[in-house]
């Protein structure tokens, strides 16, 4: 058998110059039902948890409750106050609000506009939560108590401001949660 | 001029098929010197393709990533927060390692209060894992008086605190046949708008049900 040219080669439809084609379109399809699957499976938004104690209240209940009763080494008894026009911090039977501040009837720290918007000043709250921890160096505890109607939204990124100062160090990261709303 | 009646004026012709030039003697003449156009099979390459499919496969690979608690209801919006856990702390809380200390731990599977929002024209309501205990009221978001127990001061909600002492029963049955003793935890998984209200009578009836250790489900920084 006389040789083909090479433009006829690749075309050669019999003899045993027939090119070894592989049939790759059902690995294709597994692969694509694959990354159809890995695209379904994979979870985008990636969640975490913050700890938190438990809401001290007493009196009701049937005594089942608390599996874990919140250590009380704390002597600070910080307390973050969320109101509904800004945030006011107390420690140990004393607030501090406005008042304090020569503003009475005003929150510690009131709202500010943010893009025209009224939002809570997380960043002088965190000013001032690294003021107390100066004064008070082991302390790690800090009471959350909230206005009924505040969103968790701002609850949770109080705690993100009273968790680590911006150059790393913790702040008051253990927090619990006062039983009641205030306002 | 028999043909101006089928012409639509530019001088073309209505479409009538292939006409009788594609099977003209002339052309099957030509056509027969080459290959005949039955033998010819079009076949596109497809090993670029494959190639193109398969790093999309590994890079998908690369990412992928699994979350012990998936979260597919639209009603609800978990907060973002600035929390990154520390690779493996996670691991080592299972373990019986003490919890993080900056408060902020890699998600664990355990048993989970849900609290979605009334968005989207759904009804607010509050699940323990993904079974609906009850609903809010959608325009105060709020959890009516019927349900809360009057001995609590309005703090308890009753059908959330037998719900919650049902999958204790459970957990406390489960962690005893693993020889560890019932740990109380709970995830919270509340819309970013609950209000501070509503989050409160949900903890203090976890806390009245013996999950005393909460922990708030937060979306992470990417």
């Amino acid at each position: 058998m006389a040789r083909r040219k090479p433009s006829e080669r690749s075309h050669g439809a019999h003899g045993d110059e027939e090119p070894l084609d592989l049939d790759v379109t059902p690995f294709l399809n597994i692969l694509f039902m694959l990354i159809l699957s890995i695209l379904a499976m994979t979870s985008w938004t990636q969640l975490a948890m913050l700890n938190v104690a438990a809401p001290q209240i007493g009196g009701a209940g049937d005594g089942t409750g608390g599996a874990t009763p919140p250590e009380a080494t704390s002597t600070l008894n910080l307390t973050v106050f969320i109101l509904k026009d800004g945030f006011n911090v107390g420690a140990s039977g004393a607030t501090l609000d406005g008042n304090s501040d020569g503003r009475s009837g005003e929150p510690l720290i009131p709202l500010i506009m943010k893009n025209g918007k009224p939002e809570y000043d997380y960043r002088r709250l965190q000013e001032k939560l690294i003021e107390i921890k100066k004064s008070f160096i082991d302390e790690e505890s800090m009471i959350v108590s909230a206005d009924g109607a505040v969103p968790y939204d701002v609850v949770i990124k109080v705690m993100d401001a009273a968790r680590r100062s911006p150059d790393g160090r913790l702040l008051f990261p253990a927090v619990a949660f006062a039983a009641g709303v205030v306002g | 001029m028999s043909d101006a009646t089928e012409s639509i004026g530019d001088g073309t012709k209505p479409y009538g098929g292939w006409g009788p030039e594609a099977s003209a003697p002339g052309r099957r003449r030509k056509s027969k010197r080459g290959r005949r156009p039955a033998d010819h099979v079009a076949t596109i390459s497809i090993t670029s393709l494959t190639d193109m499919v398969t790093v999309l496969l590994v890079y998908l690979l690369k990412t992928f990533a699994t979350s012990p608690i998936e979260i597919k209801d639209p009603s609800l919006e978990l907060p973002r927060s600035v929390c990154t856990p520390a690779p493996g702390s996670g691991a080592r809380e299972r373990e019986g390692g003490p919890p993080p200390r900056d408060g902020c731990g890699e998600i664990q599977e355990t048993t989970l209060v849900m609290v979605t929002a009334p968005k989207k024209g759904r009804t607010p309501r509050i699940a323990v894992n993904s079974d609906a205990i009850l609903e809010m009221d959608p325009a105060t978001f709020r959890v009516p008086d019927q349900y809360k127990d009057p001995n609590s001061g309005g703090w308890v909600i009753s059908p959330l605190r037998e719900a919650l002492k049902k999958a204790r029963e459970i957990k406390e049955i489960a962690a005893l046949r693993d020889g560890k003793a019932f740990d109380g935890k709970v995830v919270i998984l509340a819309d970013k708008d609950t209000p501070y209200r509503v989050l409160s009578e949900v903890l203090v009836t976890c806390g009245e049900s013996g999950f005393a250790d909460f922990r708030f489900a937060v979306i992470k920084p990417e």
